[in-house]
């Protein structure tokens, strides 16, 4: 194992690794900063120019940049209120509204930092957990996934806390919109009205976009404000973003709460990477002492999602490399992009090339971490994008929007689609409706029916009587009654 | 109470039951198709109609004023609501290449910003849009109008 490890170590510090690493850090953070466009973009966009290269090299430049689409995606999230893929909603939450406070530099600190230390843990436990993880993975079976995604769902209830009925029916109206297009398991179309474009349902993409960057465009748009308004505005300094970064270690319990989630989010496969970041930001809410103080710019609600969001990528790997079943859709194009350079992931793997697999944790952590300092130095000069009227930034932020949502399926109809879920996502926030209780729902609904389905008829009415299962749903009880544990002593004793 | 608080509720609550409804009794799915849905409509719908209960009932409270940072609640301009809509239109008229492009110039020049920048920025978006999306990217963005046959 050491030999592994020492072998790894080598591999990676030698000057081609290094030099693709290197090339594709700022590939990444470019696509990243692009909204709507994914790591799976960078993925499919970068596969191509591996042809021909070692399979270490090859594999370096794409987990590089793939690490660094996130830090890009982060970076828009705080700065501008739009979120560069699906998992940074969370981060727009609190992030933007530090922004306008004018203390962007603070969250920009902690989010970079909690990307960093998040993805590193995530590779940490990679490497930890590879040579002994098979038994786990292939313990979790569709009942399992079944429960943690009925978790997930059982978070809504969390993030609208402070106004139960609104969230609640945020949450159950983005389970509605996630059932149209074709049932997961009987490939029968549902509310499809006849359009093509209903066959497949409504799409992730164009509604993250709508509900999370289009109010905020519309405002900048009718306002013509700036995004920093210039009385709160403190030009951003070294000192800011160190203090930013700082706070991820005055909050380590969120931190490691949050990248845990998110790894046990990331090893799962098929549970949905996009419910990682909504799930730690729900968690670090609900553990919070002032949980209704989340939303009006607390750090915490930065830290999470982004520590959970670079967490789940090593965990999403595990099953990639362990089992050759992909634990993201990214993933999946990576595990393309093993085959194309003459490598098979699964079990024999491990055994073969266990050298590259830590190589591979290895790569990822340095990319996590250098990504991040790479939009650290970057984020100086981003920062004065807040101080662009808003009559002039609204229309360039609209038309990338635009660009980004068409490019994540090729398909103008999406392009109508962000309008119609921007209409949805304005009156949703004027009127205090739930905004990430919505898309959680959406993510998860699917999901909770396909896995159901797939365990009733598999293991029959008794599916939930698993081992496995039943801890999920006492962990699951613990977690979210622990808050009011004093509370409901109380009953208990006067019962 | 605003109207729309009250609207709000009603409208989803319409939206889902027409949905779930014709779902039901019009498409004639199979119960383990339908089952989910249903029961997340019937979820939405009850939840919906307590909302709107509630705002009924609610006293009208005093209208709050707007956290510092809050452009939530900032009242519209109509030229702003105007220029955000209209883009489809330019899209759809000439294409994802020169669409942006026009589309910023002509929103750029309405909001008083000058010829050379509205005109640089237009530049830049056909640089974006056939260079770093179709060219370098291989992003198929229509070039032509999607009228073009």
């Amino acid at each position: 194992m050491l030999d592994a490890f020492v072998s790894a170590a080598g591999q990676v510090f030698s000057p081609a690794v290094m030099g693709a690493m290197l090339l594709g850090l700022p590939l990444g953070l470019v696509i990243g900063l692009l909204p709507g466009l994914s790591g799976i973009t960078a993925l499919a966009f970068l596969i191509p120019f591996t042809f021909g290269m070692e399979p270490i090299v090859g594999l370096a430049f794409l987990l590089a940049s793939y690490a660094a689409v996130s830090q890009g995606g982060s970076m828009t999230a705080i700065v501008l209120g739009v979120p560069g893929e699906v998992p940074n909603a969370a981060t727009v939450i609190d992030g933007y509204e530090m922004t306008k406070r004018g203390r962007a530099g603070e969250a920009i600190g902690a989010a970079l930092m909690a990307s960093a230390l998040g993805g590193l843990f995530g590779c940490v436990l990679l490497a930890i957990l590879l040579p002994i993880l098979q038994p786990i993975i292939l313990s979790f079976a569709s009942p399992e996934n079944f429960f943690l995604s009925l978790v997930g769902v059982a978070f809504i209830a969390v993030l609208s806390s402070g106004s139960p009925v609104k969230g609640l029916i945020a949450g159950s109206l983005g389970i509605f919109m996630s059932m149209f297009g074709y049932s997961p398991t009987d490939g029968v179309p549902r509310y499809w009205l006849g359009i093509d474009y209903m066959l497949d349902g409504f799409r992730l993409v164009p509604l993250a976009l709508g509900l999370f960057a289009m109010p905020e465009i519309l405002a900048l748009m009718t306002s013509g404000k700036t995004i920093a308004h210039s009385g709160t505005m403190e030009p951003i300094s070294f000192r800011q973003g160190i203090r930013g970064a700082l706070s991820v270690f005055s909050h380590l319990g969120v931190f490691l709460r949050s990248s845990a989630l998110g790894s046990v989010i990331g090893i799962m496969p098929g549970v949905g990477a996009s419910t990682a970041t909504f799930v730690a930001y729900a968690a670090a809410k609900q553990t919070s002492k002032n949980p209704e103080t989340f939303g009006t710019g607390r750090i915490e609600g930065v830290i999470a999602p982004e520590s959970a969001s670079n967490a789940k990528e090593g965990g999403a790997l595990v099953p990639t490399l362990a089992l050759g079943i992909p634990g993201s859709a990214a993933m999946a194009l990576m595990l393309g992009a093993f085959m194309v350079l003459g490598l098979q992931p699964g079990p024999e793997f491990l055994v073969k090339h266990m050298d590259l697999a830590f190589a591979l944790a290895m790569v990822l952590a340095f990319g996590n971490v250098a990504s991040s300092v790479l939009m650290f130095m970057l984020s100086r000069s981003m920062i004065y994008v807040t101080r662009v009227p808003g009559h002039l930034l609204a229309p360039i932020l609209l038309v990338l929007v635009v660009l980004g949502t068409y490019s994540s399926e090729n398909n103008p109809i999406d392009v109508l689609f962000v309008f119609i879920f921007g209409v949805l996502g304005v009156a949703m926030l004027r009127l205090g409706y739930n905004r990430p209780a919505l898309l959680l729902g959406f993510v998860l609904g699917e999901t909770i029916e396909r896995y159901y389905q797939v365990s009733m008829n598999a293991y029959g009415a008794t599916f939930f009587m698993r081992p496995i299962s039943i801890a999920i749903i006492a962990i699951a009880l613990i977690f979210l009654l622990w808050p009011n544990r004093k509370r409901i002593a109380l009953m208990w004793r006067s019962a | 109470m605003s109207r729309a608080e009250l609207i709000f509720p009603a409208v989803i609550l319409a939206v889902v039951a027409a949905f779930a409804g014709g779902g039901y009794f019009i498409g004639e799915y199979s119960w383990g198709v339908i089952a989910f849905p249903l029961g997340a409509a019937v979820l939405t719908c009850a939840l919906c109609a307590i909302e709107t209960a509630r705002v009924l009932v609610s006293r009208p409270a005093p209208a709050a004023a707007p956290a510092q940072g809050d452009d939530s609640a900032l009242p519209m301009s109509v030229s702003g609501l105007a220029w955000m809509f209209v883009l489809p239109v330019f899209l759809y008229g000439l294409g994802f290449v020169a669409g942006p492009a026009v589309y910023l110039l002509a929103c750029l020049r309405s909001n008083g910003f000058s010829w050379a920048l509205s005109a640089g920025i237009a530049a830049a978006s056909v640089a974006v849009t056939y260079g770093l999306f179709i060219h370098v990217m291989g992003v198929l963005l229509p070039v032509m109008p999607l009228w073009w046959p």
